[in-house]
This record gives structure tokens, C-alpha cells and sequence, in this order.
């Protein structure tokens, strides 16, 4: 192959960005990074790609620089147990963000899927609550995070930084989001077995973080409380909202549509108790939406855990079929479906066809 | 498309550097911006169309590419952002093209930018990604003869900067 001649031979760096872009479609975020790191004009060119969107791929272990912010699939039924599954390192991405300022607010984008796993491999180290063992910022870099002015607003500020000391992924994670002022989409899920998400989502709905009003799509991928869930429903300029409600019985949706989220064009709820005036509540408000999903698993009163081990309730499949048939009008201009978490016992899909398609009595596992 | 029955019709092309280059129009139209002038210009002109910014060597590179892919469908217009996103799998046609210096690679690359020869772009960049991936600044660097411009500091404060983009 020839090597540069005398004469000004054509080389990557003399392409127009428009070009080097075009490059970085293909790579990898660990592959735009090397590129960033190799000389001066391409750290400029990939700068704003490395920063925009950056999506954990548990699978396989890395970062990717897009996603998909199309509703999952149904991964809550599917999704395996994959051994070489890892989690995201977020505390060395929040080491970054909490010094430099400028990259954190070109973060648009963050998803991180940590793996979904049934049983903590014993020697995870991501999977143990943090020790001080498995710390890998230093006290510098605890430091420059509690000092950061984006934390300011933060109450009970000793609990955060205690667990921020002993590496609570949790935490971290939540420092992370908080520390992106220009965030729009976020998706965050199975991240850890012990994995509390409330105090998250407090944060989240506080009135005082003016940054979350940019929010346009939430994934959240453990249950949530009613209460949050009402909160959450009523960010301004939410369009897609992915989340799961445990003990829905206090799960308000805002009745009137200047209230709730009136951009809302895609919604996949997860809920524990089938309320018959729900759906069409959610369908009467929501002027923009396209996309439903709508599962419920209508657990043992009483059990709330989200394991292996939960029941299906008896349904009454009339009283559904009513409550479906008053919002036929809606569903007909959506792809919604229906269906049962554990198993598939009822699946309702109202299709293109605008027809129903499927409606099969439940199954109840008779081991259960 | 064109409702050809008779013999093809041909064009002619005028490269940068005044070689005129006769083809087929069916296979000069994989040109977007070909096919567009040519449409402009009216059914049956014969004039010959300037391609200022494209010279010979590398015109004729890109018709040996348009006439391999004559009849390959038009790209649909949505699947820009989305389907052309990590796959790197070129065809094995398109990668023995593709076998040539970096002098000629970047100038197919654009040429077919400015012709508009979206799939031949693709094809183009994606060999150029395929170089990159999994190598290290410093193998890129060898590998497209850049010079580090970083002080050491710099460099040093990228490389924590990037740590968490890494694979662990």
C-alpha cells in the first residue's frame, strides 16, 4: 500500500465533518472514543457524538452512541439471564460529568439497561451493595462531586454522599442523570436487585430541578409507587412514558388533559389491579397518543413482589370485556395490546385490522 | 422509472479533469444529481454533463460501481437515520471494490457525496469504520498517518475523560 508521498496526498483528516460523521454512524462508543483520543480535529468531531446519547448495552457489555426509543419489546416477559451480562460503569461516567460541565450538558440521551438477572452471581461486583472494596473513584473525585453547584439543590444531603462513599450504584446512577441539564430521554432498568428506585423518582418530580421539564421520553424499569407514578405523568413536555406501578390503587391519572402530559404520544403501563375506568380516563386526556401497551398482573392482595412467585388473580373477563368495548372508539386508532405479565392468559390485540384478534380465557398455573 | 424498450440510451460525462466518459444512462442515474440534471435538462439532450468535482480515474471507479448496482432498488428515504446505524456487513462485491489505497477510497467517498450515490456512500464510509474499529489512538493514527497533536497532558485528561466509554 502506498504510504504518504511527497505530494499532498488525500488523507482522513482532509474530508469535510459532514464525512466524519458519516464514519462514526457505524462505530461503537468505545470506537468513537479512540477516534476522539487520536488528534485534535477529530476529538472536535466527535465530541458532540460521544456525549449526545449514551445507551448501556448490558448484553454486550459496552456503550452504543443510539437507541431505540421505540417501546421496548415486551422484554419484561422475555428478556434472559445472560451470564456474561454486565452493568454499566456510571461511576467513572460521573467522574467525568461532575468535572466537566460542558460535556454533561450535551447529554441528551442515557439509557442504562443493567442486566435483568434472576439471581446475583455471587462475585459480581456490581451486584453487592457497595463496600468501600469495590470504590473505584478516588476521595478527590468524591470531592469534586459534592462540591459541584448542579448538587446544590439536593436535601438530606448526608445520606446521598454516604452512599455515593460506598459506591451504591443506585446512587451513582441518579448523581449521573442529575448531573445532565439538557436530558430529554432516559431509560433506566434492572440495575441492581436491590435497586430502590423511589427516592429516584422523587428527585425526578421535584419541582425544584427545571431541567427534568425538558424530559420528553421516561423508561423506568422498576416498579414505582402510585404516587409517582401521578406525579410523573404530569411532566409537560413528556411524549413517550414507559413505566410499571406497584399497588396502582393509588395511581391517579390526572383527569383533566391540561394537567397530565398533553404531548403524550406513547405510553406502555404496567399495572397491578385492572380498574375498569382507567383506560378510558388515560384515553379521553391523552389527545396525541399513537401507542398503548397496557399490562397488568393482578397479584395475590398482599404479595407485591415482583418475582417468580406471584398468582393471577381471578378476572372477571365480562367486566373487562365491557370496559374494553367503552373505549372501543379510542383502541381503534391505536396498536394497543393487552395482556398478562407472567403468562399469556389474556391477549388482547386490537390491531390494524381495528378488530379484536385474540381474547383466550386465562390459564392459571396450576402449580401456583 | 424509465420505460426503456429500444437500445440504452447513453450520456456523456465531462470529469474535472476534460475526459469524457461515455455511459449508459440507466447506470449514471444510480447518480441522484445526475439524474436530476438530466432530468432538467430534458428527455433527449445530448449535451455532455461537467462533472467539475469528480477527475477520470475516480469517475470511472464509480461507474464500475453503478454499473455492478444497476438494478439494485432505489434507497427508500426513511431508512436513513435508523438501518444504516452498527451494521458494518458490506457485500463481498462491495468489499473487493472497496480494496484500494486511502487516496482512492476518500476520493470515491466524495465523489459519491457529491454525486449522491447514497448506497455507494454507505459502502464507502462503512470501510472506513471497519478500519477504525477496535483500534486504539495510537493504531489509528498509524493506520490514517496522523500526526498526535495533543500535549501529554491533554492527552492524559482525554483518556480519563473517555475511561467510561471503554470496554472494562
Amino acid at each position: 500500500m502506498q504510504q504518504s508521498e511527497s505530494r499532498t496526498a488525500r488523507g482522513i483528516l482532509s474530508l469535510p465533518n459532514e464525512i466524519l460523521h458519516r464514519f462514526l454512524d457505524s462505530l461503537d462508543t468505545k470506537d468513537v472514543a479512540s477516534l476522539s483520543a487520536s488528534c485534535r480535529r477529530l476529538h472536535h468531531v466527535t465530541q458532540s457524538r460521544l456525549y449526545k446519547c449514551i445507551a448501556w448495552n448490558a448484553d454486550e457489555g459496552g456503550f452504543s452512541n443510539t437507541v431505540s426509543w421505540d417501546l421496548a419489546d415486551t422484554d419484561f416477559i422475555t428478556r434472559e439471564t445472560e451470564e456474561k451480562a454486565k452493568n454499566p460503569p456510571v461511576d467513572i461516567l460521573l467522574r467525568t460529568l461532575a468535572r466537566n460541565a460542558d460535556l454533561a450538558s450535551r447529554i441528551q440521551e442515557l439509557s442504562f439497561q443493567g442486566p435483568r438477572k434472576l439471581q446475583p452471581p455471587p462475585d459480581s461486583l456490581w451486584n453487592l451493595k457497595g463496600t468501600s472494596d469495590n470504590r473505584r473513584l478516588t476521595n478527590e473525585d468524591i470531592e469534586k462531586i459534592k462540591q459541584s453547584s448542579r448538587l446544590g439543590i439536593f436535601q438530606e444531603k448526608e445520606a446521598r454522599w454516604t452512599a455515593l462513599e460506598n459506591g451504591d450504584r443506585a446512587e451513582i446512577t441518579l448523581l449521573a442523570v442529575l448531573f445532565c441539564p439538557n436530558l430529554r430521554r432516559l431509560r433506566i432498568s434492572y440495575l441492581s436487585d436491590d435497586y430502590k428506585i423511589g427516592p429516584f423518582v422523587s428527585t425526578l418530580i421535584d419541582p425544584e430541578l427545571a431541567p427534568f421539564l425538558h424530559m420528553e421520553y421516561l423508561h423506568l424499569g422498576e416498579l414505582i409507587s402510585g404516587q409517582h407514578a401521578s406525579r410523573l405523568v404530569q411532566l409537560p413536555n413528556l411524549k413517550g412514558l414507559e413505566i410499571g406501578i406497584e399497588s396502582s390503587q393509588d395511581f391517579i391519572w390526572p383527569a383533566l388533559p391540561p394537567s397530565c402530559a398533553p404531548h403524550l404520544t406513547t405510553l406502555d403501563l404496567f399495572v397491578d389491579h385492572w380498574e375498569p375506568g382507567m383506560l378510558s380516563n388515560i384515553l379521553s386526556t391523552t389527545p396525541c397518543l399513537k401507542e398503548l401497551r397496557y399490562h397488568f398482573a393482578p397479584w395475590v392482595d398482599g404479595e407485591q413482589s415482583y418475582g417468580p412467585r406471584h398468582r393471577l388473580l381471578y378476572l372477571d373477563l365480562r367486566a373487562f370485556h365491557l370496559a374494553l368495548q367503552s373505549v372501543k372508539g379510542h383502541l381503534e386508532k391505536l396498536g394497543m395490546h393487552v395482556f398478562f405479565c407472567n403468562k399469556t392468559a389474556v391477549d388482547v390485540g386490537w390491531g390494524t385490522s381495528g378488530a379484536w384478534t385474540t381474547l383466550l380465557a386465562p390459564s392459571v398455573p396450576s402449580q401456583l | 422509472m424509465a420505460t426503456s424498450t429500444e437500445a440504452p440510451k447513453t450520456v456523456t460525462l465531462t470529469t474535472s479533469d476534460n475526459a469524457d466518459i461515455q455511459v449508459e444512462r440507466e447506470v449514471a442515474e444510480r447518480s441522484i444529481l445526475i439524474k436530476n440534471l438530466l432530468e432538467d435538462l430534458g428527455g433527449d439532450s445530448n449535451e455532455a454533463i461537467p462533472i467539475p468535482n469528480v477527475n477520470e480515474a475516480v469517475m470511472k471507479k464509480v461507474l464500475e460501481w453503478c454499473e455492478q448496482h444497476r438494478k439494485d432498488p432505489p434507497a427508500s428515504q426513511d431508512d436513513d437515520s435508523d438501518s444504516r446505524k452498527k451494521s458494518t456487513d458490506i457485500d463481498e462485491w462491495d468489499q473487493k471494490f472497496m480494496q484500494v489505497d486511502q487516496e482512492m477510497l476518500f476520493e470515491i467517498i466524495l465523489a459519491a457525496n457529491y454525486l449522491d450515490i447514497k448506497a455507494l456512500l454507505d459502502v464507502g464510509c462503512k470501510t472506513v469504520a471497519n478500519m477504525i474499529k477496535g483500534k486504539s489512538p495510537d493504531e489509528i493514527r498509524k493506520t490514517f498517518n496522523i500526526q498526535n497533536d495533543f500535549t501529554p497532558e491533554e492527552e492524559d485528561q482525554i483518556r480519563r475523560e473517555n475511561e467510561w466509554a471503554e470496554d472494562r
